[in-house]
């Protein structure tokens, strides 16, 4: 009897169990589903870099992070008047203090100048403040002169590490500036950091000196000056060097030269058949075949990503438009529809997105159409924006614009829309370039 | 292994009475051998002189004396020995009676011993029989004895068990009484949980819905999706909560297979400080204490 219940027992346990795994497997697990997300900035604290060594870098490592990280507008750094401690290594580090202060990543590090090696050696550590995991953890070093290019590969780094996307910080930006001196006006073709600093002249002119863009690896910039007989000559010059060439020279315009994306051939406005017509020049047999034929204009090319196609300018349609074409010459498409100011047209990286300006209710502004949907978004709000070039890695727009009567520089991002206005420099700041990836 | 000789017991008789003769024969014969090695017995110096003298001859009366001598000798012995064959018979006869008698009396003996071994045989064989009736008697006693105590037992178990089967049958009526109760009962509970269940599940139901919007919303708002997310990323994390709605773990699940975009969900999970949970602790068991958050930029609500 006792034992038969006992054997009872068992097997009703067994069944109970047995019963409720079966539950439980056959229970599928609740998932909910995230599909949204906020479009704000990533709270982030680049907490001061701890100088280790007695001499000092010269510069600010964590606020030229910082800075940079804030103007591709996916970063909210947290200002250092409102950190509560400065740890400079993960074993110092509070985070409970930082979760408070809703800082999502934490970047420490410290920075040691040597003399004797003549160089900059930078720690630094990244942190995600809730789950408290490194994420980095790295020791770099830049030549003694260059705390900023060091600066700028730790904010591309911790950039690519929390968006996915490379950093395009140590990439670097030409512009022309126009000073009014003593002398009469002085163009200047600069090169700078992509934070408009660190900038050097490249080339100088009386006469002006537009459109520069770089070749595809970074090495060379091409622009049209006009400082022989006040005539438009189309040069290529190489940036680390100063060297430069001319290209063969047109009778009439020579304007608007376009690298294409295997670096093989320009793509340039002439007139030399009496009205202004994209051409395609061959660099290595100068050879030129002519795109468009039509009694409008048609300038400022831009290659696709994959070199296979141009869009351009041309005011075929009434007024300036945009317009794309196979490389390989054929009839344009028009792309613009919406109002009657559409110009300057630049491919995005992906091919899928132009850039151009665009101009409402009386003001110029840099729009983007999206080639499949053809959807336009407004990307700046201010009145006189020009001449957009995209970053490398896609995300952020550098574009010209007028502050109290003067052009300057400002960068939008593409993800979030918001605005940063480059440090000004002397004189009237004009048609940025953004470089292409460059050798570190 | 020496072989003793056996005298079977009927020539016992005979063979005593030849010993007892022969002895006496033996005695006889001493006596006389005695008797004429005696007569000589002359002390030895006196012998000499006998012997000169006999080595004198015979005369004729001496002759006669000894013819004379002779033939009274031999009357004598004549006679000595008709006595001793007289003696001799007589002993035999008296032998022959005395091992008569004895034999008689042997026998008689034995008779007696017979008679005597005859009687105690049968005297032991009395008491051996009695023995056996009165071990014979006293087993059925204790046969009978048995039985009727078995008679007994049997007849009381029987009643007990009759005594029990009518109380095992009352209690069995009682028991189905209380039993009809009580499953009346149980229905009736049962009827009532079932419908509370029912309730208690609708809202359950509700309250998971509203808890799941809650931790959507919750979570989208912490989330700051990539800048390079592509079609087709989908991360899952497992997020394991406290009964508080505190964040026990969140840990990858299934990849997406970019870095930044699994951190970014795994830092919008982290960064989420209290999750809204049920206070119904069995629904936060079922379904909030660990489930999957699917990050999932292209799903459709």
């Amino acid at each position: 009897m006792k034992s038969n219940q006992r054997t009872r027992k068992i097997v009703m346990t067994a069944v109970a169990v047995l019963v409720t795994w079966f539950s439980m497997a056959a229970r599928a697990d609740l998932v909910i589903e995230i599909t949204q997300g906020v479009e704000s900035a990533l709270p982030v604290a680049i907490v001061p870099f701890r100088v280790v060594s007695a001499q000092s870098p010269g510069e600010d490592l964590a606020s030229i992070i910082a800075g940079d990280l804030e103007r591709s507008g996916e970063f909210a750094p947290l200002p250092t008047s409102r950190m509560l401690s400065l740890p400079s290594s993960g074993k110092d580090i509070y985070f409970k203090e930082w979760q408070l202060l809703g800082q999502r990543y934490l970047l420490v590090g410290q920075v040691n100048v040597s003399l004797a090696e003549q160089q900059l050696t930078a720690t630094y550590e990244l942190y995600d403040v809730s789950s408290q995991q490194r994420i980095l953890g790295e020791r770099i070093a830049a030549p003694l002169d260059q705390p900023r290019r060091l600066a700028h590969r730790i904010a591309d780094a911790v950039y690519e590490a929390l968006t996915g996307v490379k950093g395009v910080f140590s990439t670097r930006i030409a512009y022309v500036t126009l000073k009014q001196t003593a002398r009469g006006p002085q163009y200047a073709l600069e090169v700078s950091d992509s934070d408009g600093r660190n900038a050097k002249t490249i080339a100088r002119s009386a006469q002006p000196i537009i459109s520069p863009a770089w070749s595809p690896d970074g090495r060379q910039l091409v622009y049209v000056s006009f400082e022989r007989n006040r005539r438009p000559a189309i040069f290529i010059q190489d940036v680390k060097t100063g060297t430069r060439r001319q290209i063969q020279q047109f009778r009439g315009l020579n304007s608007a030269p376009a690298w294409s994306p295997d670096g093989s051939r320009l793509a340039l406005t002439l007139s030399k058949d009496g009205n202004a017509e994209i051409y395609v020049l061959d660099l290595t047999t100068n050879r030129l075949r002519r795109l468009t034929n039509h009694w409008a204009i048609d300038t400022e090319p831009s290659w696709s990503p994959d070199g296979r196609e141009l869009v351009f300018t041309s005011d075929r349609g009434g007024g300036p438009q945009v317009y794309r074409m196979s490389a390989e010459g054929g009839a344009p498409v028009r792309l613009t529809f919406e109002g009657r100011y559409n110009a300057r047209p630049r491919f995005s990286t992906d091919g899928k997105t132009v850039y151009y300006v665009h101009q409402r209710d009386g003001a110029f502004h840099v729009a983007a159409l999206d080639l499949e949907s053809r959807e336009t978004t407004i990307l700046s709000d201010t009145d006189l924006d020009e001449s957009p070039s995209v970053a490398p890695n896609g995300k952020m727009v550098i574009y010209s614009t007028r502050q109290r009567n003067k052009g300057v520089l400002a960068v939008v991002s593409v993800v979030s829309g918001s605005r940063f206005l480059l440090p000004a420099p002397d004189g009237d700041v004009r048609e940025p370039a953004w470089s292409p990836w460059l050798e570190q | 292994m020496g072989k003793r000789w056996r005298i079977a017991p009927e020539t016992r008789g005979p063979l005593v009475v030849s010993l007892i003769l022969h002895g006496l024969l033996l005695g006889l014969f001493s006596m006389s051998w005695h008797s004429v090695a005696d007569v000589p017995k002359v002390p030895r110096h006196m012998g000499v002189v006998a012997v000169s003298a006999d080595q004198l001859p015979p005369s004729a009366a001496e002759i006669k004396a000894q013819k004379q001598e002779e033939a009274a000798r031999k009357a004598r012995e004549a006679l000595k020995r008709k006595l001793e064959r007289q003696r001799k018979l007589e002993a035999e006869r008296k032998r022959k009676a005395a091992e008569k008698k004895k034999a008689e009396a042997r026998k008689k003996a034995e008779a007696r011993k017979k008679a005597e071994a005859e009687r105690r045989r049968k005297e032991a064989l009395a008491l051996k029989k009695k023995q056996e009736e009165d071990a014979r008697r006293k087993a059925e006693e204790i046969a009978r004895q048995k039985a009727e105590a078995d008679r007994k037992r049997r007849e009381e178990e029987a009643q007990r068990l009759a005594e029990q089967q009518r109380q095992e049958a009352l209690r069995r009526e009682e028991e189905a009484l209380l039993k009809a109760q009580a499953e009346a009962a149980r229905k009736r509970l049962e009827a009532e949980e079932a419908e509370r269940a029912q309730a208690r599940a609708a809202q359950q139901l509700a309250e998971r819905e509203r808890y799941i919007v809650l931790i959507r919303q919750t979570v989208e708002r912490s989330w700051r999706k990539p800048t390079d997310w592509k079609p087709g990323l989908v991360v899952d994390l497992r997020i394991e909560l406290l009964p508080t709605g505190e964040l026990k773990a969140a840990r990858i699940e299934r990849s997406s297979g970019n870095a930044a975009f699994d951190r970014s969900a795994l830092n919008a999970a982290n960064a989420v400080t209290g999750y809204p949970v049920p206070k119904d602790r069995n629904l936060f068991d079922r379904e909030f204490r660990s489930f999957v958050l699917r990050f999932n930029p292209e799903g459709q609500r």
